[in-house]
């Protein structure tokens, strides 16, 4: 294999950028996707339509974010296209006793959420971001992140029953 | 947050922190971007590549032959009245065409994107059992593609990925779009470029005992923000069993995007051998499906 030609700069940096995003944005793309494979895509997507305006992009400090940013949108707008995700049908129709009493529990009650309300809610609680930045991150209002925000948090309530009390009922 | 949200953010975290890394695929990615960007340059290519060496309907020019001069033949042909005897291009090229189709073959594509860019891809390709093989690397950024089809399952891999990923469905040909990036792609499926020889339009004249000239240009519909026109000029070569040997052409693009005008060639080398001889590849053994 002929490596002797060398990277451009900007080519050097693109590469840099995508080492050292990946291990952060993959875990979002599979909270995403709910799939490692198809996360993997999506990310390689959203990174190669980064690339293709990275002489502007790179000048900006806000990479990751433009990233994230990439990802939800790309995940829309795939879902959108292929409307294919298949662990839908797979939600229990009745709620858990406590919580969710294992990883795929709590995967197939995310991917039960329609895509954007899972990107807020996966970006709120796993991602940290406040509304605001949810807000940015999406392209839409603080409005809509609340309301995206709540239903969702709604289906996952039915889905896992919330406890109803903080403390221990026995020490009252 | 309240319980909920705690409980949720904590399970997002703990089934995340659970997931195994995986090596950043930062030189695939950058390959995928760099021909992206060609491919940007050339929308449309995909159909303007499939006029390449066309012959239906051509606009038979008149035809050189200069080595009737010097081939075997030349007492004959150069006597009066025996031009009219030599069979036109156009036919020969179709039963070409016709004879290089559904039979297995090997193929060799060397694709040339500048100095030290070099994508070449081997592979084979049985119709009949919808088996076959691409292997493509790409020498600027160091970077392979793998493809497999076992009985019409598709299988891909590229470098930097440990496992092969499987296409969920069947297929009956290699995904030539996939490993060397669509574009010029189209004109390099032999299938494709079969279809092509017999249906399009092209000016094709002879210039040798198995050699095939071809010029034609395309314009493709502007868009709002493109104007592409793309020139190619080549030559088909036949092997002794009157079977496509080789197709090797050199593709111009013209245009504009966005206001700015870009020109972009790219030499592109078809070879195609051992036609009719047994395809076997075998299943990868570390898979991952598509869900």
């Amino acid at each position: 294999m002929d490596r002797a030609r060398p990277l451009s700069a900007a080519d050097t940096s693109f590469v840099a950028f995508v080492e050292s995003a990946w291990q952060r944005h993959v875990r979002l793309a599979m909270l995403l996707t709910g799939d490692r494979w198809q996360a993997e895509e999506l990310l390689q997507d959203s990174l190669v339509k980064m690339y293709e305006r990275w002489r502007k992009l790179s000048r900006r400090d806000d990479l990751h974010a433009y990233l994230r940013r990439a990802l939800v949108n790309n995940h829309t707008s795939m879902w959108r296209r292929h409307r294919r995700e298949n662990l839908v049908a797979d939600v229990p129709d009745r709620a858990a006793p406590t919580g969710f009493d294992s990883d795929i529990e709590a995967r197939r009650a995310l991917m039960s959420l329609p895509p954007r309300q899972r990107a807020v809610a996966v970006l709120r609680l796993y991602e940290d971001l406040s509304e605001r930045q949810i807000a940015e991150a999406l392209g839409c209002s603080v409005g809509t992140v609340k309301s995206q925000y709540a239903r969702a948090l709604e289906k996952l309530r039915y889905l896992m029953r919330e406890p109803t009390y903080q403390g221990d009922r026995e020490d009252r | 947050m309240n319980i909920l949200e705690s409980q949720l953010a904590n399970r997002l975290h703990d089934m995340m922190d659970d997931e195994v890394g995986s090596a950043p695929p930062a030189l695939a990615v950058l390959s995928r971007g760099q021909r992206a960007g060609r491919r940007r340059t050339a929308t449309m290519v995909a159909t303007a590549s499939l006029a390449v060496v066309a012959v239906g309907g051509v606009t038979v020019a008149a035809v050189a032959q200069p080595w009737a001069q010097r081939g075997p033949g030349a007492l004959a042909q150069s006597r009066p009245g025996a031009a009219a005897q030599v069979p036109a291009p156009r036919p020969q090229l179709a039963a070409a065409v016709a004879a290089s189709q559904n039979i297995s073959y090997r193929v060799k594509v060397t694709q040339t994107y500048g100095p030290g860019s070099v994508q070449t891809t081997d592979g084979a390709f049985d119709p009949a059992s919808a088996t076959g093989y691409l292997n493509s690397t790409s020498s600027g950024a160091g970077v392979t593609y793998e493809e497999r089809l076992v009985n019409g399952v598709r299988y891909v891999s590229s470098s930097g990925s440990p496992d092969w990923k499987q296409d969920p469905g069947t297929y009956d040909r290699l995904s030539y779009d996939q490993n060397l990036n669509g574009a010029p792609s189209a004109s390099v499926d032999p299938q494709q470029l079969f279809e092509t020889l017999r249906n399009s339009g092209a000016t094709v004249s002879q210039t040798g005992p198995r050699v095939f000239h071809f010029e034609v240009t395309v314009d493709t519909p502007a868009t709002a923000r493109t104007t592409l026109s793309q020139a190619f000029v080549g030559d088909v070569t036949l092997n002794a069993d009157k079977r496509i040997a080789k197709v090797a052409y050199r593709r111009t693009d013209h245009g504009t995007k966005d206001g700015s005008a870009f020109t972009e060639t790219t030499p592109v080398t078809v070879e195609l051998s051992s036609y009719g001889l047994p395809v076997r590849v075998d299943k990868p053994t570390s898979v991952v499906g598509v869900k």
